[in-house]
């Protein structure tokens, strides 16, 4: 897939996961992975820049002795979700018509 | 390879982004690889799922705005090359100006030539300039926390060090020289067999009175040798005077007339040295006579 709408994708993906509740590392890597491929190191800037988009905030708990970083979905993060959801019909038909598929154009 | 290895790595390949940044992104990876061992993978496998630290690095360098970077120090990097800088020129001068109280060299013929006194004592300000830079800079590393800056200024403070040493223990043994030929001088005033101590000690303060004056036409005239009577004018006195100090001040005592004979490029010398006090400077006459008691050399510090 091409890198810069992975990039744009992945990022959904990650807002997704978190819609569920909150996660880390870990966790977001093995849920956003049935979908699509990702690794640690393409997740830590898309976590850093929903951060600092204020879409996730993150917040430490210890666990066996350690540091895990939970992520939470901010509102914003949400709405970002939303505004998808909203676009969905959209990106459908753009999608099929990419793709080449017939289209009627009503 | 073991995470502390791995998370080691990663920490000293990323030395260019902040301090912060750098942190949180150990604290990342230091999670996941601690997540793969717990979910089953074995310590090596954890860290190799990562991707070679290369990769890793130069990815996160990719995606690093420039807000995550280090800014360079400038501070630093001024005070460290102002330190180097003012360290090579004061160690230089610690070398090259042995004897920090003379500064030129003219050939009159006698034994102690005429040499133009100088006022150009040890560069004190220059040493403590350069102490206070090179201080300065490793304390501004070490807040910094830079290790670089602390690397070099502790090399340049070691050098600055040894350069004082060794400059201090030469400078001690000169001293002790200096006082070990004036003593031999005392010795020889009565066992003088070519000139009569009296006499030279009369012609000694008799020149030094005409150098006082600035009567250097009949200092010429009456008592130098021929090469001498070329750095008698007013002009090339007069500077020479001026070096040691723009006003003497009046005349106060003169002390003690030391004479010695020297024998040098088969030519009979005699030496004598006196240290003259005045209002504001004391200065010390070293003056050669020639065979003829006429006057070789003159010298002023």
């Amino acid at each position: 897939m091409d890198a810069q709408l992975r990039k744009g994708i992945l990022e959904l993906c990650v807002l997704a996961v978190l819609r569920e509740q909150d996660s880390y590392g870990y966790q977001i890597i093995k849920d956003v992975s049935e979908y699509i491929e990702i690794s640690e190191s393409t997740l830590y800037p898309i976590l850093r820049r929903l951060e600092t988009e204020g879409k996730v905030e993150s917040y430490n708990t210890e666990y066996n002795n350690r540091i895990r970083k939970y992520h939470r979905l901010t509102e914003l993060g949400q709405s970002t979700l939303q505004e998808f959801a909203n676009d969905k019909e959209k990106l459908t038909r753009l999608i099929a018509w990419i793709g080449g598929e017939q289209d009627d154009k009503n | 390879m073991t995470k502390t290895n791995f998370i080691r790595q990663l920490s000293k390949a990323l030395k260019r982004l902040k301090p912060e940044e750098r942190s949180r992104y150990l604290a990342y990876y230091e999670e996941a690889i601690s997540d793969l061992m717990e979910n089953g993978d074995d310590e090596d496998s954890a860290c190799k799922k990562q991707g070679s630290i290369e990769t890793i690095t130069a990815k996160i360098y990719e995606d690093a705005g420039a807000e995550m970077l280090r800014k360079r120090d400038w501070a630093m990097i001024i005070l460290l090359i102002l330190g180097i800088i003012l360290t090579v020129i004061s160690v230089l001068c610690m070398f090259l100006l042995p004897d920090a109280g003379a500064i030129s060299v003219l050939d009159g013929n006698g034994p102690v030539s005429v040499f133009v006194a100088g006022k150009i004592g040890e560069p004190m300000v220059l040493y403590i300039v350069s102490a206070v830079v090179i201080i300065a800079g490793l304390l501004y590393s070490c807040i910094r926390k830079r290790k670089t800056g602390i690397i070099i200024s502790i090399m340049i403070f070691v050098l600055f060090s040894v350069g004082c040493l060794i400059h201090g223990v030469e400078y001690a043994r000169q001293e002790k020289e200096t006082d070990a030929q004036n003593t031999v001088e005392e010795n020889e005033i009565d066992n003088s067999n070519i000139s009569d101590g009296n006499f030279i000690e009369e012609r000694t303060e008799e020149i030094i009175h005409l150098v006082e004056n600035g009567d250097y036409d009949t200092l010429a005239d009456t008592y130098a040798t021929e090469e001498m009577r070329q750095y008698l004018t007013d002009d090339y006195m007069g500077t020479s005077k001026n070096m040691i100090s723009d006003d003497w001040g009046e005349y106060r005592f003169m002390g003690a007339i030391y004479t010695q004979e020297i024998r040098e490029n088969g030519v009979d010398y005699t030496v004598a040295q006196v240290t003259v006090t005045y209002e504001n400077v004391s200065v010390t006459y070293t003056i050669s006579y020639d065979s003829a008691f006429m006057l070789a050399g003159l010298y002023m510090k």
